[in-house]
């Protein structure tokens, strides 16, 4: 097969006020028609500066300064404005990230489409044939609903439904090469595996190459065939899909694969790669990735190591890549780990439970919704439905879930942040949810919160050292010594410099006000916290960092975690125990090696075989039980109406009690509960 | 030697607090680094530190017209006899060209009057001529013939005048900095017109330059000439563009704080608070701005005079009666007009209380009014900075419109409105009474455009978003 798109020496230069940066510096790569060509890294590397040189669709402040980019036979980058205008949507289609923000909000899906139909045929057409052509469109992409749907606007599709519009979009113009960026990031892990299979179904009917970006080593292992690795705007390895996972062979490869979490590696650091992305504005002699790299020699600052071949369909950027493969497999390695084995509590079983701290109990959190002329309250949505759960001293129960299952409302009914509408949550021995305004502080210095964005939760006007005391100061915490000589010694806890309380927040990276919103948690002394999230904004190795650390002040302080994530890969890593919600109901619980290696609910079945699995040992779950409830994951769910099972829709055991009664818990084994009627 | 009491009115000790509530602020700033570092930012942006420069014109005016005094007048009975008349420090400074008043219109430099009016000659006979000024011009022997090369050569020593100044500030101001730095003066001088560090400075003394070589010029031939001509009642304009700084800076400065605390507390409490608090705002603010304004400020501005006029025994001279109504306009001003900053900042509240790090805070149960104040504050306070200054040039004409409506200021009182409105008629006649107008115009333009340059350049040191980017 002939190449299809050839990029050769691309160089794309961004001009700041501090000086010239390359974000893609000579970039080759080619792609087959037919294949699927993933393009991996961390953020910052280039991956999407890429993709937007080949569409030609680059910010003002950069441009491509050198190089080749030929798609089909055609130099895309000798093309006029006028003529690239013509080769975007019918050769060269793009979809984002984020399907909400690429679609316009005040359109319909149809008329949309049909836009996208319109511009991307020649000459004036019938309107029956936009039509006919904008619902083909739509069943190509599996849209449920395709008549309903043209009619809607955005805003009334689920996420996955966008993603499909976006796709039927891109393909309106029938491109040979569809450009998918980042796809799936914004979107559950159900619906992540429809759009993959959707995308991998239509590349083969269509014979199109797919160019997909993506950071997620695990996404890449399910759909690509080809995989380049990127690290500071160069490519630093590629190779076929199936090598690669066989066994990488750029130091960051294999390090990337040592950073994701698994079961395996519970009871172990995870490695981590330290420092960060080094700033693209300096002027590179040596290996870019030397001052993070375990393997380097002398050579490696002095050289620019050249991409070399270590087989017909395989190059990587390392100059003593032999050396460093010592393990034939990239399973956990004894010979390549750093030996550090954390001294935690052992697996639950072999101790005597320790005393509750937190028992929620029957909790409702319900949401008014407004309505009519007057805002008259018309109805509630029920966020959080008759939850109980206990989580012992020091432990850490992981509470995973599909967005908008009300894991989020949950942690913050625990904290009372948000006030629950029936029920009680225990902590301590006293009833938070009815709990005095007098006990309130005692309550808030033990019961603490991290979230998700690290952009969003620190104050952009307010120093670090001020962020640090706010809670100190307004909980009137007594600790000997100096104020500030507490803040420099919370920021040495989490390996900050103490200079770091005089700088504002944008001074640091994601992973380092990760730490610092971590260290605001704990300047009061919590034994509870709530993490929302704590490392979905953040970059694998990042994230590693960030899991380490909160590990290691769970075992220096006897800390309890309510973990909540929907990565259940980071929850199996950190929980001892899990809690699946689903609509606003948990509808299995217990130790996590129970709930993960046996699930029982239809719907944790129906997750677990939706995580993408970059390597056998992360798989989650038997792909047999694959694709079994996931046609239904799209549909819009009704909100809570049915007076049973709220999966009764998805779920394709469901029996004809499922539709009447809520199921109740069940025993599975001592440390396992399910709520199914099927047990 | 005369003798002098010192008179002030209620202004103007609004106007020194505010002076020196900026003072303390600086002197406690500079204490703190963290609070310093965003001012050196300013100060180090060149098109700021010029408007700086030209606005500090203005506030050294304003305040040498906000210290007023009467002069004695003789003794009976070992106690003084004071003036009625109040008069300021700019006053005193201006007194020539107050005195010198002619008897109607004339044009800037002129000679003679802007209307011809019948005189006796020496033969006795009637004859429409247009009169020679009473002060303008006297000096010249033949103003046809002299009048040109007298105006060129007055400007020319006052260019010159100026250069000297200029050169013998910019020596002493670099001897001492070269004492302070502890650097060679040559080498300071080079590296002024060529560090990029010292650019701010070259544009303060740019900017001081070009207003030197403007200003010089006018106040040697003012005391020749009107250099902007005269009104109606031969008033100096010159002399009345002067005075109106004050009322404006004063209208701008004073009604903005009176907005100020009313936008920003409702606006806030409006949006973080919600429930009925932001119900009853929303409502207050919905009615408020549902009302056309200047109706609403007419009918304000007029009970407030009916209630002057009835209380005369509070306000004992007329110059105390116009700074009353000066105050109770700013205040009028600041009431109806905090709604558009209110709504803004209601909106923007809304956004930031949804953010994670107001959990956070309170997670830490800190309380509402602290987080208001430590948390959303500090977060809108550059949509505050905006509007304020928007507000500022917004009120300075609103004054004008108000006065040329004629609910304003005081007749009595100098302002860029009364200057306007009494103009206006003046449009119409031909040839045409531009220079009232053109003046008020300028002396607004100026003021307006010094503050908002200013203003933006604090926006931009204080944002630190900013600061990220452009680093």
């Amino acid at each position: 097969m002939s190449n299809l798109l050839k990029v050769e020496d691309l160089q794309a230069r961004i001009d700041t006020p501090s000086g010239r940066l390359f974000p893609v510096d000579r970039l080759s790569f080619s792609i087959r028609s037919g294949e699927t060509f993933a393009l991996v890294g961390e953020s910052g590397c280039g991956k999407s500066m890429t993709a937007l040189s080949i569409m030609r669709l680059l910010p003002e402040v950069a441009h491509i300064v050198g190089g080749l980019i030929e798609l089909d036979g055609v130099n895309l980058l000798s093309l006029s404005e006028s003529e690239m205008r013509a080769q975007r949507g019918r050769r060269v289609g793009i979809i984002f990230q984020d399907p909400g923000l690429s679609l316009n909000p005040v359109m319909t899906i149809g008329k949309q489409i049909a836009e996208a139909v319109l511009s991307a045929s020649t000459s004036g057409v019938a309107n029956n044939y936009v039509h006919d052509k904008v619902m083909s469109l739509l069943q190509d992409v599996q849209m449920p609903n395709p008549e309903q749907c043209v009619h809607e606007y955005p805003f009334q599709l689920s996420g996955g439904m966008k993603q499909r519009a976006m796709i039927a979009m891109a393909l309106a113009g029938d491109p040979l090469l569809l450009i998918a960026d980042e796809p799936t990031t914004a979107l559950d892990v159900t619906v992540q595996k429809q759009i993959l299979q959707l995308l991998k179904r239509l590349q083969r009917a269509r014979d199109m190459a797919i160019l997909l970006i993506t950071h997620d080593l695990g996404v890449v292992a399910e759909v690509a065939d080809h995989i380049a690795v990127m690290y500071a705007g160069q490519i630093i390895e590629t190779s076929t899909v199936a090598d690669f996972f066989k066994q990488p062979h750029h130091p960051y490869s294999q390090k990337l694969f040592k950073s994701l979490p698994d079961r395996a590696r519970h009871d172990q650091q995870l490695a981590v790669i330290p420092g960060a992305v080094p700033d693209l504005s300096q002027d590179f002699i040596g290996c870019r990735f030397v001052e993070r790299c375990d393997h380097h020699q002398e050579r490696c600052f002095q050289q620019l190591p050249l991409l070399l071949a270590t087989n017909e369909s395989r190059q990587v950027r390392c100059h003593f890549w032999k050396d460093t493969v010592v393990c034939s497999s990239i399973m956990p390695c004894p010979a390549l780990d750093d030996g550090k084995h954390l001294v935690i509590t052992q697996s639950t079983e072999n101790l005597v439970p320790a005393p509750p701290l937190l028992q929620v109990k029957q909790l409702k959190l319900y949401y008014p919704r407004y309505g009519g002329l007057f805002r008259r309250e018309i109805g509630v949505m029920k966020a959080v439905e008759d939850v109980s759960l206990t989580v012992a001293q020091g432990q850490t129960l992981g509470l995973v879930g599909e967005s908008g299952c009300g894991k989020s409302s949950l942690g913050k009914a625990i904290l009372r942040l948000l006030k629950p509408t029936a029920g009680q949550v225990v902590f301590n021995g006293m009833d938070v949810a009815q709990i005095a305004a007098s006990d309130m502080p005692s309550f808030r210095q033990q019961a603490q919160i991290i979230f998700q964005d690290p952009f969003a939760s620190l104050n952009p006007r307010i120093r670090i050292g001020e962020i640090l005391a706010e809670g100190i100061e307004s909980l009137k915490i007594i600790h000997s010594g100096d104020l500030q000589d507490r803040v420099e010694q919370l920021l040495h806890m989490v390996g900050l410099e103490p200079s770091a309380k005089v700088r504002y927040p944008h001074e640091f990276s994601g992973g380092q006000r990760q730490r610092i919103a971590i260290t605001r948690a704990l300047s009061v002394n919590p034994s509870l916290i709530v993490c929302d999230e704590p490392t979905s904004a953040l970059d694998v190795s990042v994230q590693a960092q960030i899991l380490n650390l909160l590990r290691q002040l769970q075992s220096e302080k006897q800390l309890t975690y309510v973990f909540i994530s929907h990565n259940i890969s980071v929850v199996r890593y950190m929980a001892d125990e899990i809690a699946v919600m689903y609509l606003g109901r948990i509808v299995e619980r217990g130790a996590t090696a129970s709930v993960l290696g046996s699930p029982k609910h239809p719907y944790t079945q129906t997750l677990l075989a939706a995580v993408p699995a970059a390597y056998p040992a992360q798989q989650l779950f038997d792909k047999a039980v694959d694709t079994l409830h996931l046609a239904h994951s799209d549909m819009r769910l009704p909100a809570g109406k049915s007076a049973g099972c709220a999966f009764y829709s998805r779920c394709t055991f469901a029996r004809a009690e499922c539709s009447q009664l809520q199921p109740v818990e069940r025993k599975v084994n001592v440390h396992h509960t399910v709520n199914c009627h099927l047990y | 030697m005369t003798h002098y009491r010192l008179d002030f009115l209620w202004s103007d000790y609004l106007v020194w607090s505010i002076v020196s509530a900026v003072i303390i602020y600086a002197w406690y700033v500079q204490k703190y680094p963290h609070l310093l570092s965003p001012w050196k930012l300013v100060v180090c942006n060149s098109r700021g530190m010029a408007a700086a420069t030209v606005f500090l014109v203005f506030i050294v005016i304003s305040c040498a017209d906000s210290i007023h005094y009467r002069s004695e007048l003789s003794v009976q009975d070992g106690k003084s006899v004071y003036s009625t008349e109040l008069n300021s420090a700019l006053d005193l400074i201006l007194e020539p060209i107050k005195k010198n008043r002619e008897k109607t219109y004339s044009a800037p430099f002129a000679t003679h009057l802007f209307s011809k009016e019948t005189v006796k000659n020496e033969l006795g006979h009637d004859q429409r001529i247009f009169p020679r000024l009473r002060f303008g011009g006297t000096h010249l022997a033949d103003p046809v013939a002299d009048w040109l090369p007298d105006i060129f050569k007055k400007s020319l020593s006052g260019i010159l005048m100026a250069c000297v100044i200029w050169l013998f500030g910019f020596l002493v101001v670099l001897s001492v900095m070269s004492r302070l730095k502890k650097t060679p003066i040559k080498k300071l001088y080079a590296s002024i017109w060529s560090d990029s560090s010292m650019s701010a400075f070259r544009a303060v003394c740019i900017t001081i330059a070009i207003m030197l070589l403007i200003g010089v010029p006018l106040v040697y031939l003012a005391s020749y000439y009107h250099v902007f001509g005269t009104d109606k009642v031969g008033q100096d304009v010159c002399y009345q563009a002067l005075k109106s700084i004050r009322t404006g800076m004063v209208i701008g400065l004073l009604a903005t704080i009176v907005t100020l605390p009313i936008a920003v507390l409702l606006g806030v409490m409006a949006g973080y608070l919600r429930g009925w608090v932001d119900d009853c705002i929303q409502y207050i603010y919905t009615t408020l701005s549902s009302i056309p304004s200047v109706l609403l400020i007419a009918a304000s501005v007029l009970m407030m005079q009916v209630y002057i006029e009835n209380h005369t025994e509070l306000f004992p001279s007329a110059e105390s009666r116009a700074d009353i109504r000066l105050l109770a306009l700013c205040v009028i001003l600041g009431m109806t007009s905090w709604t558009g900053l209110c709504r803004l900042l209601r909106g923007e509240s809304m956004r930031l209380r949804e953010l994670e790090y107001i959990q956070a805070a309170h997670a830490f149960a800190v309380s509402d009014w602290r987080i208001m104040m430590q948390h959303i504050l500090p977060n809108v306070m550059h949509i505050v900075i905006m509007a304020l200054v928007m507000d500022f040039s917004g009120l300075v004409l609103a004054e004008a419109v108000l006065s040329y409506v004629g609910v304003g200021v005081d007749t009595s009182m100098m302002s860029f409105g009364t200057m306007i409105n009494s103009a206006r008629l003046e449009m119409a006649r031909e040839p045409m009474v531009w220079w009232s107008l053109s003046v008020a115009f300028t002396f607004m333009l100026l003021l307006v455009l010094a503050a908002n340059i200013f203003a933006d350049a604090v926006r931009e040191a204080f944002d630190p978003r900013l600061k990220a980017k452009v680093p």
